[in-house]
């Protein structure tokens, strides 16, 4: 391809712009741990609705969603479906947790559960499950990162070549700035994927069909099964509504509850902003429209990618497009990869020091040095994810969906640490615990899943049960520390109380 | 009196209406009113422009929820 160049030139002055933008706010947080995870609970509306769109739609979003499309039809709705009401559960948390992270100093989830019951055990599985949560997560991002600029290169730029040189600038600015270099670029890397899913999304439909309408008139005609829901599974079988729901279900409940978006709650400058930034979260999740818009333009195309989530490269590079429109995409891919991708190094990092170290194995480290340890922890997941993209031979996706089950079992959890009086210590542990091992039994043995129900809904399970049953069975005198942890979060705190 | 009760029917308006919301977007109400391709909405077959049209509900419901906030003492805004 003689516009190789061209597309590399715009790619290039992408990656510098997000460097820039990432180094600027540098100095303006305070050099304490809480500057660097929780940037000093400062972040106004605009940058807490940028950092929660652009963490949530990762490069799944341009190229696992259209690929989707293209390959399951109408089965890529559920990410539609559980957008919906993904952030509702957020509205009512999300204040909760910032009233009682204000007071008593949380920049973490695993802390703030911790603190309330007293329990560094808790900080320690929760840190132990985010942790290895996000390491797949993160190897996902860098692969789909590494593999836009190879394709688009040509081959020039091998994935992992790719994928490294897009982290080293997610490396630089996360190290330099903390969430707030997380915040500013996600702002910029926002802006650039919600223009670019508009731009593309509607202008490929009209030349390469005339429109949405026909294209879709055509698609009904000839391939009509891929636009009835549920759709089709990976393999082309008619997917089933149990599957469908529960798939929505679960997104739900792990969607605010991923520790890199829920710990934004501490970020927020205060509670109305955090409510606000929840209200306006479908216009920026409307993008997907657009998304899939270009994963069905690729159902009638004249030649087939070599797998499902290439085909917006390939539809790209095949058709006869200015080498700018093919190097905007390939920056908008690599925004919506970089955009999750630093927010998961910058929290894994934060949670494997302070809730691993600090408050789950009790090691003393005063603030500056806990954000130099934050560094070497983001530096090692980074590394971490980058070995297990390039030399892991299995799926990671597949790895991705097992990691997803544990993290649901944070919902209830959190939810009784927030809002339930009666919730006790052991509750909470055992009903983690059993909830994890439970969705994990059902990850590996997904053939004695009932009715094709997600693992992660079977662990809830005997999640609840334990949290209900061990804290109702405990029956302990209200402690003072908690009935003021919980006055606060459910807003009805007042110092003569 | 009265500004208890009208919390109460806020609360529960709200919760109606995500029930009612969650089981239009999944199964049941998805199969027995979304699970077609026609009529297009603006180019859109209707399995699709049901969600959006969601969505956009889900917009207003939840902004007017938040408007219609009653404010109380020390809850942290400024």
């Amino acid at each position: 391809m003689s516009d190789t160049w061209g597309v590399a030139t715009v790619c290039v002055v992408y990656l510098a712009l997000s460097l820039g933008v990432g180094l600027w706010p540098a100095r303006r947080s305070s050099p304490t741990a809480a500057g660097f995870v929780a940037g000093d609970r400062t972040l106004g509306l605009v940058l807490l609705y940028f950092i929660t769109g652009a963490t949530i739609f990762s490069s799944f979003a341009f190229l696992g969603a259209p690929g989707w499309a293209y390959s399951r039809g109408a089965a890529a709705f559920y990410i539609l479906a559980y957008g919906a009401l993904g952030m509702i559960p957020f509205y009512f948390c999300g204040p909760g947790a910032a009233r009682v992270g204000r007071a008593f100093g949380y920049v973490t989830q695993a802390e703030m559960v911790a603190d309330r019951f007293k329990k560094p055990s808790i900080a320690f599985v929760m840190a132990v499950v985010s942790v290895v949560a996000f390491v797949p997560y993160l190897a996902l991002q860098i692969q789909g990162a590494g593999k836009v600029l190879e394709v688009v290169t040509d081959g020039f730029l091998p994935q992992r070549v790719g994928g490294a040189l897009v982290y080293s600038v997610v490396l630089i600015y996360v190290l330099r700035s903390g969430v707030l270099g997380v915040g500013w670029t996600n702002t910029f890397q926002g802006i650039l994927m919600i223009g670019l899913a508009w731009g593309l999304g509607l202008y490929l439909p009209y030349k390469l069909y005339g429109g949405v309408g026909p294209m879709f008139e055509q698609i009904a005609a000839q391939r009509p099964e891929l636009l009835v829901p549920p759709g089709l599974t990976s393999s082309g079988e008619p997917w089933n509504w149990g599957g469908f729901t529960t798939a929505v279900l679960v997104s739900i409940l792990g969607f605010s509850f991923w520790p890199h978006a829920f710990m934004k709650a501490f970020t927020a400058r205060d509670e109305k902003t955090i409510r606000r930034t929840v209200v306006l979260y479908p216009t920026f999740q409307i993008f997907l429209v657009p998304v899939f818009l270009m994963g069905f333009c690729g159902v009638l195309f004249a030649t087939a990618p070599a797998e499902p989530d290439q085909i917006l490269p390939h539809l790209l590079t095949n058709l006869d497009l200015p080498a700018i429109v093919v190097g905007l995409f390939c920056a908008g891919a690599l925004a919506a990869s970089m955009s999750s991708g630093d927010a998961m190094a910058h929290a894994a990092g934060s949670i494997a020091v302070r809730d691993g170290l600090v408050t789950g194995l009790g090691v003393r480290l005063d603030e500056e040095q806990q954000r130099s340890w934050i560094r070497v922890a983001i530096v090692l997941t980074l590394v971490a994810a980058y070995v297990l993209a390039f030399l892991y031979r299995g799926s990671l996706v597949a790895l991705l969906l097992f990691a997803y089950g544990p993290i649901v079992q944070f919902a209830p959890i959190v939810l009784a640490t927030l809002f339930w009086r009666k919730a006790s210590a052991n509750g909470v542990l055992w009903g983690l615990i059993a909830g994890t091992v439970t969705t994990t039994f059902f990850a590996i043995y997904g053939d004695l899943r009932p009715f094709n129900l997600h693992a992660g809904i079977l662990g809830l399970g005997p999640n609840i049960l334990l949290l209900i049953g061990l804290s109702l069975v405990s029956g302990r005198a209200p402690d003072p520390h908690e009935a003021r942890f919980v006055a606060h979060a459910r807003g009805g705190w007042r110092p003569n109380s | 009196m009265r500004p208890v009760d009208r919390g109460r029917w806020r609360h529960g308006l709200f919760a109606v209406y995500l029930i009612v919301c969650l089981g239009a977007v999944t199964w049941p109400g998805y199969p027995w009113y979304g699970a077609r391709i026609r009529p297009l909405v603006l180019g859109l077959p209707w399995s699709l422009a049901w969600l959006v049209g969601w969505i956009v509900l889900t917009f207003f419901v939840v902004a007017t929820y938040e408007w219609t906030r009653p404010r109380l003492d020390g809850d942290g805004d400024r």
